[in-house]
């Protein structure tokens, strides 16, 4: 029995569309795409905003798929700032126009996030399944001339890993505000193409002594942000901050998800917003209720110190490698699954495999 | 190479933005991947922190409120924000 109160959220991830001109190997979007193609029509999109500021929310993460395919996104990002609520855009600024931007800027989005994914050409395009690279630089080119605080986004996996150097040194000369270096998270198209993508663990040191080395330098002048792969942590990252904590993403079609791979674990069941309000999601839905806090631990989680830092790792994780969502997080060396890691860890040193495209698949 | 310059003007990063929550009664610097909550004598400093100098800072706070030890007030709400990656430099014409 919960017997702890429940904080209302401060993060609103807006799924915008699932549809993307690119095809990255490793999206976080469900694998079975095609299943959601529905998508919600403006005037919802403006009542779930109203909803999510009369609820507590003070930021926006724009994101989808690509954003930018929504012809509505100034419009959206004109209310959310109506009603005070921080927004921010993620875009993989291969549809974002000088027009497109002025339009946003003018609309007072706060922040924009460019994700490149790799500083290669030739790599980016090959990674991205379409030729992508220039329009990526042009976009940043038109975000600079408007005055933009610019976050790179850069993930991060076994073929560009040996890159950071070439990756710090387009950070360095674009001169962005932000960087974020975020390692492949394992689940969705990532986790299908986990072979092909997980780096080994001596590619990882090297980067991450580099990346460091890189913070401390522009320490006060560029903030760096760097994501690690829990693959190779011994215990598991505090996903969310915890399950219905702060967080909540709505899906393109409605759905209100407590995390935005959560569509991963197939025995959920998600309320939408065209039947319900987001209010009585957050504190009613079953779903937001059923790994909230941490009475619902399971052995070894229960007694350990970490409760209240990790909330047991990553409920997505867990279902994807042990079939059970209600398990510790196979990442924690503490897990009695954790071997199902470490196979993966020993798979990482073979020679690369094929990974394949994130397509629209039923 | 090229040490972090000091933060002689002290304002938010461009990234970052202020706002009061009327819902949970607090003030909030709001940013990407969070939010920082701060206390009321921290909010009037962020007030402050409009391209003029931090010298300049300590001296409207000490005209407004008198008070002993406002420098070091300051001086601590700004390591934080630096610490935080919030900080940015609002002289920056010769860079």
């Amino acid at each position: 029995m919960a017997t702890t109160t429940v904080d209302r959220p401060m993060a609103l991830l807006a799924e915008l569309t699932y549809r993307c001109p690119l095809q990255c190997p490793y999206c976080s979007n469900p694998v079975e795409l095609g299943k959601y193609s529905e998508e919600l029509d403006t005037e919802t999109w403006l009542r779930v905003l109203r909803e999510a500021a009369d609820l507590g929310v003070v930021q926006a993460h724009f994101s989808g798929g690509e954003p930018l395919l929504r012809k509505d996104l100034a419009e959206l990002v004109r209310e959310a700032r109506a009603l005070d609520i921080y927004t921010d855009l993620s875009t993989g600024a291969t549809l974002a126009t000088k027009e497109r931007l002025a339009e946003l800027k003018e609309a007072g989005l706060d922040g924009l996030q460019l994700s490149v994914l790799d500083p290669r050409a030739d790599q980016n395009d090959w990674l991205a399944g379409t030729k992508s690279f220039e329009q990526k630089c042009a976009a940043f080119e038109f975000a600079k001339e408007l005055d933009f605080p610019v976050t790179l986004n850069i993930v991060l996996h076994r073929h560009n890993l040996d890159a950071i150097e070439e990756i710090i040194a387009l950070a360095r000369d674009w001169a962005v505000e932000r960087v974020e270096f975020a390692h492949v998270q394992y689940t969705g198209w990532a986790y299908e193409n986990r072979a092909a993508l997980l780096p080994t663990r001596a590619q990882l040191e090297r980067a991450q002594l580099l990346v460091s080395a890189f913070e401390k330098e522009v320490a006060g002048q560029m903030r760096v942000l760097h994501v690690l792969p829990d693959y190779y942590q011994d215990v598991p990252k505090g996903c969310l901050q915890g399950w219905g904590s702060v967080f909540l993403t709505v899906a393109p079609d409605g759905a209100v998800l407590p995390c935005q791979t959560a569509r991963e674990i197939p025995t959920l069941e998600f309320p939408n917003v065209k039947t319900q309000d987001l209010e009585s999601i957050w504190f009613h839905a079953p779903v937001f209720q059923k790994f909230r806090g941490t009475d619902w631990l399971p052995e070894p989680c229960r007694d350990c110190e970490r409760k209240e830092i990790d909330f047991g790792g990553c409920r997505c994780q867990a279902f994807l490698l042990t079939g059970d969502a209600g398990v510790t997080d196979p990442v924690c060396t503490q897990s009695p699954h954790h071997q199902l890691v470490e196979a993966a860890i020993a798979a990482a040193s073979e020679p690369s495999t094929d990974f394949q495209y994130r397509v629209m698949r039923r | 190479m090229e040490s972090a310059k000091p933060v002689t003007h002290p304002i938010l990063a461009r990234f970052a933005r202020y706002r009061w929550d009327k819902i949970r009664e607090q003030h909030q610097v709001v940013f990407p991947e969070g939010v920082l909550v701060v206390n009321d004598s921290s909010a009037e400093i962020l007030a402050l922190m409009d391209g003029r100098s931090e010298d300049g800072i300590v001296e409207a706070l000490e005209d407004k409120h008198g008070a002993p030890e406002i420098r070091e007030d300051v001086q601590e709400f700004l390591k934080i924000l630096f610490l935080k990656g919030l900080l940015a430099n609002g002289n920056n014409h010769s860079r």
